[in-house]
């Protein structure tokens, strides 16, 4: 398919920021890893994170490049009711909230969420638990990891390998020398860049269109976009949803963030951040509305929003300026998640699986701890560049664990709120979910697949409240 | 003068394409000349393209587009070249290619969404009444 858009950058632009941004987030990372004495250090920022910083990061790892890039694609194919759809991602860390306050009082010294599930079900839910996590946190990963390669081929031409590895190594190299410390302050500047950078664009477009005449056009040449009944996307509104509780409740990158926070900040960090998160894939995903109206033809679903995004901005003769913002703002949304991800992935595989697994439990040196620790993020980096040199539709896998991390929610509040509950019957609910939502998935839908996997679990999970129930004695959490 | 290009559809591959989302890709070529040709893409509900039916869809130097909130129904698309100036047609037209747009049925969709409405709102009982019964200590921990 030929293209009549040119880069709206040239090479040289897109190395040069490459390079620059590269070099101050590694910097920054150096700078701000000499907090870590410790592994807990390392891994928890001394568990002090304050307000501003707890906001900033939660809302800044939940930016990534499927907010700014994939939101638009919602609008697109979706309409309103996608943008909304989309947004209700952001309900997983309001209700993250209340839970973030719970797991500080049982577990006010854990490490990672695999430490709670070991301690509250046993090693069989631990281990099917881990499985979905590794899964979802590596298709997670390196679904970004392809992202950052077209994207940076798709704004400046420079090659696919080459903006992959770039970003991959500046990631990589900022998370290893800073830990959690440097994923955090790096979220709080990039979460700056990121707001500044969506009013920016999304008030250029708000000025390039009237809304009554978006609205008329739609009617005329897209209106299934502004339907009210719109299968498809009706139930990406539940879908997207449950996807998100899964993807919040469970995942050690959220969890993390919980035990760094302090215990009165957690709670109130993550609400601020649901709520600050949700108009961002609104405003992202508008600008797809705007493109039929504005006459821009749309050659490749997966890059409308920077598509339209430069070709309103580059409009009056702001073209290189209006690269410069896009590249800014979509290397931020990618490096906020990309270092979440191999900080908090790196976690799970050094405690829970290192100490837990292979070393049986023993205490362990708090120096071999930081060795695994940077080896580990070292390996997940690694395989994740491995991983996204094919450019295999990934994408694909990380819907597919949707219905797999929606599986877990019932569990997870089982787990933090009933005292009585049959562990049994939570293997159960975390498989039959996701064998449910699987089925769903390639049955009917993708629209459909969390839906139904949240659904099967609960009713599982509700059952083992009362068949078979056992007591948890919640003091064991913290004799670990 | 360059010989007028031939146009056919290289997306989607299938004469009859069929889609719940009404969304599609088109894509074209143009062979039998080499030089940047300028593309005119129409929309009709009526596979003849009679006038009153009939919309431009796009016109341009691209040689695809996306075509996105698609009603349901048989949506039929052709295109041809045109001069870049008044419009005037150059090519023969393209076979044409119809996307078919089908929902889901009523039924399951609403049945689908009480579950999931039910789904949420016992999610966020749980979590309140979780909240509260910790708070009070019932739950111990």
């Amino acid at each position: 398919m030929r293209e009549s858009e040119a880069h709206v950058l040239d090479p040289r632009t897109g190395m040069i920021l490459l390079v620059l941004f590269g070099a101050l987030w590694i910097a920054l990372g150096v700078w701000w890893g000499r907090r870590a004495k410790d592994s807990e250090g390392f891994m928890l920022a001394g568990r002090n994170v304050g307000l501003a910083l707890g906001t900033a990061t939660a809302m800044a790892t939940w930016i990534t490049s499927n907010t700014t890039m994939m939101a638009p694609v919602f609008a697109l194919k979706q309409g309103v009711w996608g943008l909304l759809a989309y947004s209700t991602a952001s309900f997983g860390l309001l209700l993250f909230a209340p839970m973030a306050m719970r797991i500080h009082r049982l577990i006010p010294k854990g490490f990672t969420s695999g430490d709670f599930f070991r301690l509250r079900f046993g090693k069989t839910a631990w281990g099917i638990f881990l499985a979905i996590s590794m899964l979802y946190s590596m298709a997670w990963l390196v679904t970004m990891a392809i992202a950052g390669g077209e994207l940076v081929f798709a704004l400046s031409g420079i090659d696919y390998l080459t903006g992959l590895t770039a970003i991959m190594l500046v990631c990589v190299a900022y998370t290893l020398f800073g830990g959690l410390f440097a994923v955090i302050g790096t979220d709080f500047i990039q979460s700056v860049i990121i707001l500044i950078g969506i009013v920016v664009i999304g008030s250029t477009v708000l000025t390039k269109t009237e809304i009554p005449e978006m609205a008329s056009h739609l009617a005329a040449e897209q209106p299934a976009l502004i339907s009210v009944f719109m299968p498809v996307a009706l139930l990406a509104v539940f879908n997207n949803m449950f996807f998100g509780f899964g993807e919040v409740f469970h995942n050690n990158v959220w969890w993390s963030r919980v035990f760094a926070m302090r215990r009165s900040v957690a709670p109130k960090a993550f609400f601020l951040a649901g709520l600050l998160w949700f108009p961002i894939p609104i405003a992202a995903g508008f600008i797809a509305l705007a493109a039929g109206p504005l006459g821009i033809n749309i050659l490749n679903e997966n890059m409308t929003g920077p598509l339209v995004a430069s070709r309103i901005m580059g409009a009056d003769g702001g073209g290189t300026v209006a690269g410069v913002v896009i590249f800014v703002v979509l290397f931020c949304s990618l490096a906020s998640s990309i270092d979440s991800l191999l900080a908090a992935t790196s976690d799970l595989l050094t405690r829970d699986g290192f100490e837990k697994m292979l070393r049986k439990g023993q205490r362990l040196p708090d120096a071999l701890l930081r060795r695994a620790g940077r080896w580990s993020i070292v390996g997940v980096g690694l395989t994740a560049w491995l991983l996204a040199l094919p450019r295999w539709p990934l994408q694909h896998v990380l819907f597919i664990s949707g219905p797999l991390v929606a599986s877990v929610i019932w569990p997870v509040i089982a787990g933090l709120y009933w005292q009585r509950v049959n562990a049994r019957f939570i293997v159960v609910a975390m498989l039959a979910g996701s064998a449910a939502g699987l089925y769903a998935y390639f049955t009917i839908g993708w629209f459909t697949a969390s839906l139904v996997s949240v659904f099967v679990s609960m009713l599982i999970t509700l059952a083992g409240r009362y068949i078979g129930a056992t007591t948890f004695d919640w003091k064991s959490l913290t004799r670990d | 003068m360059p010989a007028v290009a031939e146009i056919r559809f290289t997306s989607p591959a299938e004469e009859r394409y069929q889609t719940t989302e009404g969304i599609v890709t088109l894509a074209w070529e143009a062979s039998g000349n080499s030089a940047p040709e300028f593309f005119e893409l129409q929309q009709s509900s009526d596979p003849s393209f009679p006038e009153g039916k009939t919309r431009i869809r796009y016109r341009g130097v691209d040689s695809g587009s996306v075509v996105s909130g698609l009603g349901e129904g048989i949506h039929h698309f052709r295109v041809h070249t045109v001069e870049p100036g008044d419009g005037e047609g150059k090519s023969e037209w393209s076979a044409p290619v119809a996307v078919e747009v089908t929902y889901m049925e009523k039924p399951k969709v609403l049945l689908l969404l009480a579950s999931g409405a039910a789904v949420f709102f016992a999610t966020l009982a749980a979590l309140i009444i979780g909240h509260f019964r910790s708070f009070r200590g019932l739950e111990g921990g």
